[in-house]
């Protein structure tokens, strides 16, 4: 038995020798059947990927932020935008004291003392991490950790989505300007061209900043977000898709698949779409990190979510400005959190995609 | 050769056709709202002057806002053409030139006045001033403050190549060991650190906690220091974000290249004629590594020339991208159309140079195919 | 229980991280040692068993060090060959023979790849005698190229793509001749070009490896191989690459050369057709060992073990006519895990009890004819006879 385990393992050495051998060992008959055992493609990548310490880092960063970020608010006392603070308005005297007299219905002199009262969050704004808030409170008096949670929700829920839409467009796209060639992938091409040679961050911006002269309301913006992201963001996998298809349809399995007289669609949904899968897993998750920075860029600059949702980059943005030093300076739980939840999240993404390039890779060594 | 050159230039040209026009649409898709924003801007900015009336009309005029959208296109277009690319909101320049003044007394308080014509000026004016006279052309605030940006990109970009290009071969010729796996997480951290909160991290600690740097801008007349040795000394935390960023990338894109090529069988072949492991990689192998960095050239123009977004605005960086910022935050739409034309043809240029880079350092590739 | 047993198929990740480690440790005192400069010639130099031999392969072990396991692509093999001969190795794809090869170049990838035990003795010009498989990378750098030379498979890609031909050609002249001018490089590549049937050598010469075909760039390969007038050409499936009529002009040229640089060759092929026509030794391999060996007229007239005897079956032979060419079933067992009998057992179609016992020793059968297999042990030993 022991033995056994190693048997069927790729010794996926440069040399070619082995990898012949095991090719063909797969397709063996019975005398030596029972040594060998066949493992699925989907179960090499996977073994190969959990080989991986990076990647097992990297995937254990993301379901922790996965977890904090979605199951974290359930055990949180407070709301996104709820006041943490003790509940206790500070009620000052105003200098010249105003006052008012006035008779009740016995007769009596009652004396008015005209207060002012301030807002209860600025009470208890920019707290020191204590028992009740683990990591205090923001300038507006609100939790920071329960922030960071619903930060992570939007930017993990938006770097998925846009991720998503990307591949969609990107492959759509690609594979039709692949696959047909000619002047269609002439002109698809061109297109792509112009979207790459757009300058990303300032176009972003640009975008950005017409949504507030659009007057979006806030709690839309997020689409718009994940809108602007897209169409800015599909060009590359487009461009990805159609370089692979195009040297897949060169391919003699392809010839053969032309061969058989199957459908247009069949050839490209069954044929040429999962050969490009790998590549394209692996460039979404390096995508995810791309997209995380992008929004976390853009509400640090305040084009992103606006306030009162909470964003990372927007917690950050509290650096800058006129308090800003004094936040550098004294409140480092205001900011330094959230920066390091936007590294591990990219950093996660990163990791992983990494490691899947490598597991997919069959030439890689190891 | 030649050929291949103009139809690459004429594919060029009608890329950034395509760049303009969607930068166009953005400004105007939903029309009248971002320019009322921004005629709002404006007045703001020229209520002082009174011009307010005068210079909504030369707006309207350069956007082609007074006609449709399409024919509005072709009206701007055929401005920046002309070299019209607009007048910001909000930034203005030194034009170099100067105009006269002349000072005249009046009831006891001396005027400046200019005069268009000689015929014009009374007598009794007593002497002149010269002023200089300020531009608001973007055309001209993107050159003057272009140069700082590119002293700073520059010298971010050399230390960029020159750290990580022998880290990524070392990284590679060592594959799977300590050093490797160290420079590699280095590196990924190096890639996923948002700009802002590096920056801001270290001006948290080498400003502030530390005292070992000045907080923001480049020059400090209080420091005592010599100017070039202030410049310096203001530049370091900047020029540090910005290496620590870019690092990541180009040293993960060496070291990938270079396993590659380490794999190649020309690289056996190498090793087979006796050559010493130096001469086969650094000889051999780097030749053939440099061919994908080449790619790398078509990002660096833009790169250099764009400045850098935030790192100039977290550092208080007076800069063409802390401007681009500005501009952006503050609706000065004429500046962004142009910095991001400004961009886009910087990128076109790019990418034509690595090209043709690519046939110099790649014999196989023939220009023109 | 199911669940187990259907995991116990695959190593799980903390083995093939353990497994990893152990490899790193031993690879590593490999590549230090390789690593070392400075080291007492004495520690390699040794004498040769047979002096009419150039090189003698003596129970060499190349393993390569995987996460899986160690794989043993050569498992003890000895053989030799003597000055002035062409030894052909032949057999199937994986069975070893290109990492024999490779071993005795010490070209076999590092780290994981390695030369575990056993010796390789070669016989330089000046009369010393290398253990290869001892030596520094330093030293051996100082014979490669110079006193043995090699071949390879891929002629397209095996020339460096940036460099000029003359470049390359010029490089191991330059690096094995103390005081060689640039000007005597040239004209000593251009020579070798002549020499291989390149009769424009000037115009190639000044070329890149892009500009030319297959034969031709396995030309300058062979050109490159002569230039410093080694005595061993080791030439790795030289033709398998090329067109058939092209692979004639290389074996006529191969033997030629051999010839006129009065050198030996060590010809690794997967095809028979190639071995009857160029060896005088030859030697068949199998899974990392030598299972029969012996001159080209023993081996071909009389084959002994059941795999040699179907390769020659499966080879088409022109003025016969078969119904079927024979094919051996299955494949090479996996190197990772060989069995502890013949690894040849389940293929073979005249086991014999024997078999099922351990693997069968080599043994002479006849004046240089060697095989392993019980078919061929004495009586008293249990063969079949």
């Amino acid at each position: 038995m022991e033995k056994d385990k190693r048997f069927n393992e790729l010794p996926s050495e440069p040399e070619t020798v082995n990898e012949e051998t095991v090719l063909e060992e797969t397709a063996e008959e019975e005398s030596l059947a029972d040594r060998v055992k066949v493992m699925s493609p989907g179960r090499l990548v996977l073994k190969r990927f959990f080989r991986s310490k990076l990647s097992v880092v990297g995937l254990t960063m993301l379901l922790a932020l996965f977890l904090f970020s979605f199951v974290g608010p359930f055990f949180s006392p407070f709301g996104e935008t709820q006041n943490a603070g003790a509940s206790k308005w500070v009620t000052s005297k105003i200098p010249h004291d105003m006052v008012t007299t006035d008779k009740d219905e016995n007769g009596n002199n009652i004396t008015y003392h005209l207060l002012e009262v301030s807002d209860p969050y600025q009470v208890s704004s920019k707290t020191k991490p204590d028992s009740k808030n683990w990591l205090g409170t923001d300038q507006y008096g609100y939790d920071i950790l329960t922030r960071l949670m619903y930060g992570g929700r939007v930017s993990l829920s938006l770097s998925f989505i846009v991720i998503f839409a990307e591949m969609l467009l990107g492959t759509v796209i690609g594979s039709i300007s692949g696959y047909f060639g000619g002047w269609v992938d002439q002109i698809i091409m061109r297109i792509v061209d112009i979207f790459n040679c757009l300058p990303g961050l300032p176009i972003l911006l640009l975008a950005a900043s017409l949504l507030d002269g659009w007057g979006i309301p806030p709690r839309q913006k997020i689409y718009w977000l994940m809108l602007i992201l897209t169409v800015f963001g599909w060009s590359g996998i487009a461009r990805l898709v159609r370089g692979q298809i195009l040297s897949l349809r060169e391919q003699e399995y392809m010839i053969a698949a032309e061969a058989t007289g199957i459908s247009v669609r069949h050839k490209i949904f069954r044929h040429l779409i999962p050969n490009v899968m790998p590549q394209l897993i692996v460039q979404a998750t390096l995508g995810l990190g791309g997209i995380i920075l992008y929004e976390a860029t853009l509400s640090y600059l305040g084009l992103g979510i606006p306030f009162p949702y909470a964003a990372w980059g927007t917690m950050i943005n509290s650096t800058s400005g006129a308090s800003g030093r004094d936040i550098l300076q004294n409140y480092p739980n205001l900011w330094v959190p959230a920066g390091i939840l936007i590294v591990m999240a990219v950093l996660g993404f990163n990791f992983v995609g990494d490691g899947l390039r490598d597991a997919f890779d069959p030439k890689m060594k190891r | 050769m030649i050929k291949y050159i103009i139809k690459r230039i004429l594919l060029s040209v009608l890329i950034l056709f395509g760049v303009s026009l969607i930068i166009y649409v953005l400004v105007r898709v939903k029309p009248g709202d971002n320019f009322v924003r921004a005629k709002y801007a404006m007045q703001l900015a020229q209520d002082s002057t009174g011009e307010v009336e005068a210079s909504v009309e030369r707006m309207e005029n350069t956007y082609g806002l007074d006609v449709s959208p399409v024919r509005g296109y072709f009206k701007w277009l055929g401005n920046i053409l002309q070299g019209d690319w607009g007048e910001s909101f909000i930034f203005s320049v030194d034009s170099g030139k100067t105009e006269k003044f002349y000072s005249l007394t009046v009831n006891g308080s001396t005027e400046y006045i200019k005069y268009e014509n000689a015929s014009e000026i009374p007598a009794e004016a007593t002497g002149t001033i010269e002023r200089a006279v300020s531009t608001k052309s973007v055309i001209r605030i993107i050159y003057s403050k272009c140069g700082v940006s590119f002293v700073i990109s520059l010298i971010a970009t050399i230390f960029e190549f020159v750290i990580a290009i022998p880290l990524g071969i070392i990284s590679a010729t060592k594959q799977y060991g300590v050093l490797d796996y160290s420079v590699t997480v280095l590196a990924m951290m190096g890639i996923s650190l948002p700009t802002f909160f590096l920056g801001a991290l270290m001006l948290k600690i080498f400003s502030i906690d530390l005292g070992w740097f000045p907080y923001a801008g480049l020059l400090d007349p209080n420091s005592g220091l010599p100017k070039l040795v202030d410049n310096i000394h203001h530049l370091v935390l900047p020029l540090m974000t910005l290496i620590i960023l870019s690092i990541g990338g180009l040293m993960r894109y060496t070291r990938t290249n270079m396993l590659e090529v380490l794999n190649a069988d020309y690289i056996r072949t190498a090793r087979a004629k006796g050559l010493s492991e130096r001469s086969v990689i650094y000889k051999h192998a780097f030749r053939n590594s440099l061919i994908p960095i080449v790619t790398m050239l078509a990002g660096i123009l833009p790169g250099l020339f764009g400045g850098a977004m935030i790192t100039e605005t977290v550092f208080s960086i007076d800069g063409i991208g802390k401007a681009a910022y500005k501009a952006v935050v503050q609706g000065d739409i004429p500046f962004v159309m142009a910095y991001n034309m400004f961009l886009s043809v910087l990128t076109v240029i790019g990418t034509l140079f690595s090209d043709l880079m690519y046939a110099v350092v790649d014999p196989r590739v023939k220009l023109g195919d | 229980m199911a669940q187990a047993k259907k995991d116990s198929h695959y190593i799980s990740a903390k083995e093939s991280r353990r497994i990893a480690a152990e490899n790193r440790k031993i690879t590593r005192a490999f590549e230090k040692k390789k690593a070392r400069r400075n080291v007492n010639e004495s520690e390699y130099l040794t004498k040769m068993a047979d002096d009419g031999n150039i090189v003698e392969f003596d129970n060499l072990h190349t393993y390569f060090y995987t996460d899986v396991g160690t794989v043993k692509a050569v498992d003890g093999i000895t053989f030799s060959i003597p000055e002035g001969s062409i030894v052909g190795v032949v057999g199937e794809s994986g069975c070893g023979k290109s990492v024999t090869s490779l071993s005795l170049m010490q070209l076999v990838q590092g780290p994981a790849g390695q030369i575990a035990s056993g010796s390789i003795r070669f016989k330089a010009s000046d009369g010393k005698v290398y253990d290869v498989a001892k030596m520094p990378t330093a030293a051996m750098n100082k014979i490669r190229g110079k006193e043995m030379a090699m071949i390879f498979q891929e002629p397209m890609t095996s020339l460096n793509p940036v460099f000029k031909i003359g470049q390359q050609l010029d490089e191991v002249m330059l690096l094995h001749t103390p005081g060689a001018t640039k000007e005597q490089a040239k004209a000593r590549s251009i020579e070798m070009l002549g020499l291989v049937g390149i009769s424009d050598g000037e115009r190639i010469y000044n070329q890149f490896p892009h500009e030319l075909s297959g034969g031709m760039r396995q030309r300058v390969m062979i050109a490159m191989a002569l230039e410093c007038n080694p005595r061993l050409i080791v030439a790795d499936e030289p033709t398998t690459a090329l067109d058939v009529t092209i692979q004639a002009q290389i074996l006529d040229l191969l033997r030629d050369i051999k010839t006129k640089i009065n050198g030996s060759i060590m010809l690794i092929t997967h095809d028979l057709g190639v071995i009857a026509e160029m060896a005088d030794y030859v030697v068949v391999m199998y899974a990392g060992r030598v299972i029969e060996q012996g001159t080209a007229k023993e081996i071909f007239d009389h084959p002994m073990h059941p795999y040699t005897i179907g390769l020659q079956k499966s080879k088409p032979m022109v003025n016969q006519s078969v119904e079927r060419l024979y094919s051996i079933p299955g494949a090479v067992p996996n190197p990772v895990d060989l069995p502890n009998y013949c690894y040849f057992r389940d293929r073979c179609d005249r086991r014999c009890p024997a078999c099922n016992g351990d693997y069968p020793e080599i043994r002479t059968v006849a004046g240089t004819h060697r095989v392993a297999c019980h078919l061929y042990e004495p009586e008293d030993k249990g063969g079949a006879k």
